[in-house]
């Protein structure tokens, strides 16, 4: 351990013991965690070029500076290997981003979890899993990058259930939400150049994202009647951008993503067509007026409010529409996630350093 | 042999604040009623504020609201309210 700042250590007996003593001070997700010793922290730094000590991140609501080394204890925790970890800490980074607004996603009533979407390169490296089950168990990479991000948020954000996270109840993904892009299977320019990075450059994205939602839709045979259910399940009554506006994820299978792209539809007019398809009814939003007149300042100002026939986005631009593909080969399904809603919280990207992409650590 | 392990909540940097001291009194203070934008929080803080005014007939009320309710408020905001020099501050969260 020579080299490291000095930090907090207890000794218990066995890994038992160390696990009756994380969970009994909210140190864990709930599941056993992988002891963080000297050696196992010292290994897992190997897989990063910075120094220990560095401040990357203040992490919200309890504004904790976060070193490498302490993202570092946590991914040990998580279960990562040491390759991962600057995927880990790029994770941490983008949550700090103040456009995130990680002090609300950690505080929120609302179901809200960080997605992570991880681009470029490093995928291969780091076997992430892009395609089948890909949202599910099974890789590695994708369960502990993202359950690292969520014990950095108990352990070091201080985001306890009940207490200061007041998720009603929180999803599945608040244990780990981590996928990678299937760029391979996309007709369409993955998600990092979208947002202005080269296509070799590896990236993690953050998303403050709802559970994943299904669509199905084995019947359709060009994109109106695929990007149509996935409008339709996005601007559900209860979406959360139905009421906030804000930005959301349409996750397209290689099946669907291959009929769309046989149409030669381009992922601009996707997002186009989405946004147009994207509405619900005034009168369906307001209950015909059952509970009184609303206003409701998210919307545009541009919506008739005395017309129970005018539609009303859930989002304010075909820009707030991020389209991707994931997701095994087989199968006409594609998935809606909406998110947590305008002004809350917005996608944050953080590039990852070249040397990801070398497959080496 | 024994299992040596790192604690892994880092440090906290954040300062604590304590909260104000109640006012001695309501007569000729200037209360702030900050609404955070949450749909029912507002109404609880107007007929809080309708109270005390009436309890202390020289009590000035005045009413912000937060831009967002999920957003931290940010420096400029927090100067304009600060600016209007309250002797207190109620505000109220909720659906």
């Amino acid at each position: 351990m020579s080299g490291l700042p000095v930090q907090e250590m207890i000794e218990a007996a066995d890994f038992a013991e160390v696990n009756e003593l994380f969970h009994a001070r909210g140190w864990t997700d709930g599941l056993p965690v992988v002891p963080p010793t000297g050696e196992l922290v010292q290994r897992m730094l190997e897989g990063i070029r910075r120094a220990p000590d560095e401040v990357v991140a203040k992490v919200a609501p309890r504004i904790t500076d976060a070193t490498v080394l302490d993202i570092a204890i946590n991914a040990v925790m998580a279960g990562c290997r040491p390759s991962y970890l600057p995927v880990v800490v790029g994770a941490v980074e983008a949550a700090a981003d103040p456009a995130f607004n990680l002090n609300g996603v950690q505080a929120t009533t609302h179901v809200s979890a960080p997605l992570i979407v991880i681009n470029g390169p490093v995928r291969h490296c780091l076997q992430v899993n892009c395609g089948a089950n890909c949202f599910g168990q099974g890789s590695r990479a994708n369960a502990t990058i993202g359950r690292a991000l969520r014990l950095v948020m108990i352990n070091l954000g201080g985001g306890v259930p009940g207490v200061t996270d007041k998720a009603t109840f929180g999803h599945p993904g608040k244990y780990t939400y981590c996928v990678g892009e299937n760029e391979e299977a996309s007709p369409f320019e993955p998600l990092q150049v979208e947002l202005g990075y080269d296509r070799m450059q590896s990236t993690v994205t953050l998303f403050a994202a709802e559970a994943p939602h299904s669509v199905t839709d084995h019947l359709s045979n060009d994109p109106v009647g695929i990007l149509t259910s996935i409008a339709d399940a996005l601007s559900n009554l209860g979406s959360n951008n139905m009421h906030l506006m804000g930005q959301a994820f349409a996750v397209l299978s290689p099946e669907h993503a291959r009929t769309v792209g046989a149409a030669r539809w381009s992922k601009r007019k996707v997002k186009e067509f989405l946004f147009e398809k994207a509405r619900r009814r005034f009168g369906d939003l307001t209950f015909d007026g059952r509970y009184g007149k609303v206003y409701n300042r998210h919307w545009p100002a541009w919506v008739d409010r005395d017309d129970p026939d005018a539609m009303v986005p859930m989002a304010k631009s075909p820009d707030d529409f991020f389209v991707i593909v994931a997701g095994g080969d087989a199968g006409r399904f594609s998935l809606a996630i909406p998110g947590w809603g305008e002004l809350g919280t917005r996608v944050v990207s953080r590039a990852l350093p070249d040397y990801v992409n070398t497959c080496e650590l | 042999m024994t299992l040596k392990v790192y604690v892994p909540v880092g440090r906290e940097t954040a300062e604590k604040a304590a909260a104000a001291p109640a006012l001695a009194s309501l007569k000729d203070a200037r209360l702030m009623l900050l609404d955070n934008g949450k749909w029912n929080g507002g109404k609880l803080l107007r007929y809080t504020g309708e109270i005390l005014r009436a309890r202390a007939p020289s009590l000035e009320v005045y009413f912000e609201r937060k831009p967002f309710f999920s957003r931290t408020a940010d420096a400029e905001f927090i100067s304009r309210l600060l600016a209007r020099r309250p002797h207190a501050v109620i505000t109220a969260i909720g659906d």
